[in-house]
């Protein structure tokens, strides 16, 4: 039999729904506030997460390995439950929390605004606009909840297997449509879908280890299971913290081996504003899988007069540049490098930069907003030579990143043609050469207007020609890749 | 001969030689702001082509290769127009300070060693103090360090108005400070035809202007020496088109190589290799010192060697402008060779 995960509203009577299910399978209901006790007793204030998440979104950064840690706890109650039989689940997007195991039957409940609000009112003794006032804001609570623990649009039907509408049917029967449901054969429990439960269920025992250990709690790592091999993937500038890592699992029950791989490499992108809905980022991100490197981000405010790496609790202003936000879309995928501010010069950049991680890419955009156009290319191309002078690690600008294709077709035309202008001009000047000769030279007699003549051609002609072979030629270079 | 003995006559391998000529000239250029003339003018002469023409078509050429060179640099954020502009205005005095002095020191002797003599000591005298200050630079910085700002330092303390920020520069100077060094340019340009050798270290050193803009600045600069010159020499009648077009064939190949140079070359190469060769060049203007010196009866010495400190002095100049050219086209071959993998590696993580 499989697990049952019921995602719902408030009051849209999910639960109700929920409990005849578990009834007629005979099997265990838990919900939301069973996870939420786990990671209580793990020593997660949950509350405070909930109510940062939810009410505070700037501040969502700070509790980064709360997130973490709260997922690991929630993950192995589920896992745990699930493990011991059949078992339906009410709440949040539960099952997210289960990726991999194929015996989950993923249900979304809707009810009627109208019954949700009646029900609001009966239940909460709430007037009509305060009781469409309270759903609407657990909505959006729920909503927040679900986009930060898991990246996803709590009201994606994408994500369920089905979605069952409350307003026309009772819960009973719905129950029970459900229950044909679940017995159907892509729903049933098999090795391999058990034993992704069980490997689920070390990882996240492994990660609460670690997150429980003095010196483990703050590291970045990536925690995963397979049979009793215990896999803790961790950024490079981490590496200090293996030893420790590996003593902490050892004793952990189910655990055979401890393996820890760091990411093979970072690419660290060097920008004053970071945007996770460019190109650029897309760009970095799957270089970033091609190379199986994690992306380190390094907010480089440029100032004259101040001068500082910030410490990790001055980075808390409301103006990151987008930073927060493009950490989390990198957590989302598990290529977080980290991050890091640097308010100075070049000097102050280059000694914020960590030498004992392996780096093999510098991207350098958008930096030295503060200065005019002209000074701020030339800034930024002093900075990524200054980079490139004093690391091993290739540096390129954003804009290389951007440019597959460094000329099109009809650059091409155009440089072609300047060409043949620039020869046919060429051509004219050598087969008419002596008369040309003859009308610049002086000879006596040479009248002012010839002389003003020959300035005038000479000084309109000449520039003229330099202009068009010098575009060709750049244009020529640019096709070789010299620009 | 075309037009009487002025203009000679060119076959393939002469053409040739003019292009290449123009080659090594603008890869200089480009890639040190400055430096294209001393290897031209004397290398058109060998040629047979009349001093005077190889001067007017030098800077007929210079002109226009100077208005590509610095659009291609102002492209790169190199132009400081305003600065360019602000040094021009004592650039035109000192060129005609420098036109009265060599008309003067002319006229003072019989034949042009005089005025030769003036010439070299000017040249020799200013342009060994610029080389040993940047090459002594070069070797005192640490890695990765700058220019030294010393002197810059010093001059930012002049405060006196009107304080000018030059934007691009990103640098705010007393305009008090920057028309000394423009009137100088000028002199120099006017007088050794190489006036960028002294403005580009100025603009590094006392203006604490960044090297690339530095470069960039200067070649806006010669846009207006250039043209000034181009319209002289073109009234007097003094201009071979044919050798402009030959010599525009290699140098704005040239320049855009010699500019893209400076995007990936160390910053501190650049001012190796600018160094190094003025070295050169003041050394070379050092050995031909003897003939004027002889001519103009200061010292006894055979005239039978004035071929060889001619040959000696000629020979440097050009073993400086090829060694500077194969030293700094090695460089960018090896950088663009290493963006090429780069990029490729790219191009495959993208697709």
């Amino acid at each position: 039999m499989p697990i049952i995960t019921i995602s719902r509203g408030s009051l849209s009577r999910g639960k109700l729904l929920a409990e005849a299910l578990a009834a007629k399978l005979g099997c265990e209901c838990i919900d939301r506030e069973f996870l939420a006790d786990a990671a209580i007793d793990c020593g997660i204030a949950v509350g405070k997460l909930e109510t940062a998440m939810i009410k505070a979104p700037a501040s969502r950064r700070r509790y980064a390995r709360e997130r973490e840690f709260y997922l690991a706890t929630a993950t192995a109650s589920l896992c745990e439950k699930a493990l011991g039989g059949n078992l339906v689940y009410h709440g949040h997007a539960g099952h997210l929390l289960l990726p991999g195991v194929s015996h989950v039957l993923r249900v979304r409940v809707l009810s009627s605004m109208e019954k949700r609000i009646q029900a609001t009112e009966s239940a909460m003794r709430l007037p009509r606009a305060e009781a469409i006032e309270f759903i609407k804001k657990v909505d959006q609570d729920r909503a927040r909840w679900a986009e930060y623990l898991h990246g996803v649009r709590w009201h994606d039907p994408a994500l369920y297997d089905i979605v069952v509408n409350l307003e026309n049917i009772p819960e009973d029967n719905a129950a029970v449509a459900l229950c044909a449901m679940a017995e159907l054969p892509a729903y049933k429990s098999t090795p391999a879908s058990r034993r992704a439960l069980e490997e689920l269920l070390l990882a996240s025992r492994a990660r609460i280890a670690l997150g429980q250990d003095d010196t483990c709690a703050r590291a970045e790592v990536r925690v995963r299971a397979r049979g009793g091999i215990v896999s803790v993937h961790h950024m490079p500038r981490q590496a200090d913290l293996i030893p420790h890592v590996a003593e902490v699992l050892e004793g952990l029950p189910g655990v055979e081996e401890v393996r820890c791989t760091i990411a093979e490499t970072n690419i660290l992108w060097i920008a004053e504003t970071f945007n996770f809905k460019s190109d650029i980022f897309s760009d970095i991100v799957a270089l970033a899988e091609s190379w199986d490197a994690s992306v380190e981000l390094l907010r480089f405010v440029a100032s004259d007069t101040v001068s500082s790496e910030l410490a990790e609790d001055e980075l808390e202003t409301d103006d990151d540049g987008g930073v927060a936000e493009t950490l989390a879309e990198l957590r989302k995928i598990e290529r977080s490098g980290g991050r890091h501010v640097v308010v100075g010069g070049a000097t102050e950049l280059l000694h914020s930069i960590d030498r004992r991680i392996k780096y093999s890419l510098f991207v350098v955009g958008g930096v030295y907003h503060s200065k005019p156009h002209a000074a701020q290319m030339r800034l930024a191309r002093e900075l990524r030579s200054v980079l490139g002078d004093n690391f091993q690690a290739a540096v390129v600008s954003t804009e290389e990143i951007k440019k597959r294709l460094r000329l099109g077709g009809a650059d091409l035309v155009k440089a072609l043609l300047r060409v043949a202008l620039v020869a046919a001009l060429y051509l004219l000047v050598f087969d008419r050469q002596e008369q040309i000769l003859s009308f610049t030279a002086p000879f006596e007699g040479k009248t002012w207007p010839l002389r003003l003549a020959t300035v005038a051609a000479i000084a309109s002609f000449v520039p003229v020609l330099a202009r068009l072979w010098g575009s060709s030629a750049a244009r020529l270079l640019k096709m070789v890749g010299i620009d | 001969m075309i037009g009487g003995e002025l203009f000679v006559d060119l076959n393939l391998g002469t053409a040739l030689q003019v292009v290449m000529l123009g080659f090594i000239g603008g890869t200089l250029s480009g890639f040190i702001g400055s430096g294209g003339a001393f290897f031209m003018t004397p290398g058109m002469m060998n040629l047979g082509v009349p001093g005077v023409v190889a001067v007017g078509s030098n800077i007929t050429h210079k002109f226009g290769k100077a208005l590509v060179g610095s659009k291609k640099h102002g492209e790169m954020g190199n132009v400081d127009k305003r600065l360019g502009l602000c040094m021009l205005i004592t650039a035109a005095i000192g060129i005609s300070v420098a036109a009265y002095l060599n008309s003067h020191f002319f006229e003072l002797t019989e034949g042009s060693a005089g005025g030769d003599l003036y010439i070299s000591i000017i040249f020799v005298s200013f342009l060994s103090v610029v080389s040993v200050s940047m090459l002594r630079d070069v070797w005192r910085s640490a890695p990765g360090q700058g220019p030294s700002l010393k002197v810059a330092e010093a001059c930012s303390m002049i405060r006196l108005r009107p304080m000018i920020h030059f934007r691009v520069a990103d640098v705010r100077v007393s305009l008090w400070v920057i028309l000394p060094i423009g009137l100088v340019t000028g002199f120099l340009a006017g007088t050794i035809g190489v006036g960028g050798f002294i403005g580009v270290p100025a603009m590094i050193y006392v203006l604490g202007i960044p090297t690339a803009v530095a470069a960039g600045t200067e070649l806006f600069l010669a846009v207006f020496m250039g043209a000034w010159g181009c319209m002289n020499y073109a009234w007097s009648g003094y201009v071979d088109l044919r050798l402009v077009l030959l010599l525009y064939a290699g140098s704005l190949v040239g320049i855009h190589l010699g500019a893209y140079g400076t995007k990936v070359v160390k910053e501190v190469y650049i001012r190796l290799v600018t160094g190094l060769i003025i070295l050169l060049c003041v050394l070379s203007r050092l050995i031909a010192t003897p003939e004027y010196l002889r001519k103009l009866g200061l010292i006894d010495i055979d005239p039978g060697l004035d071929v060889w400190w001619n040959g000696i002095s000629k020979g440097l100049l050009f073993v400086s402008g090829v060694v500077g050219v194969v030293v700094i086209l090695t460089t960018v071959a090896r950088a663009y060779l290493r963006r090429r993998r780069l990029r490729a590696s790219l191009f495959v993580a993208q697709n």
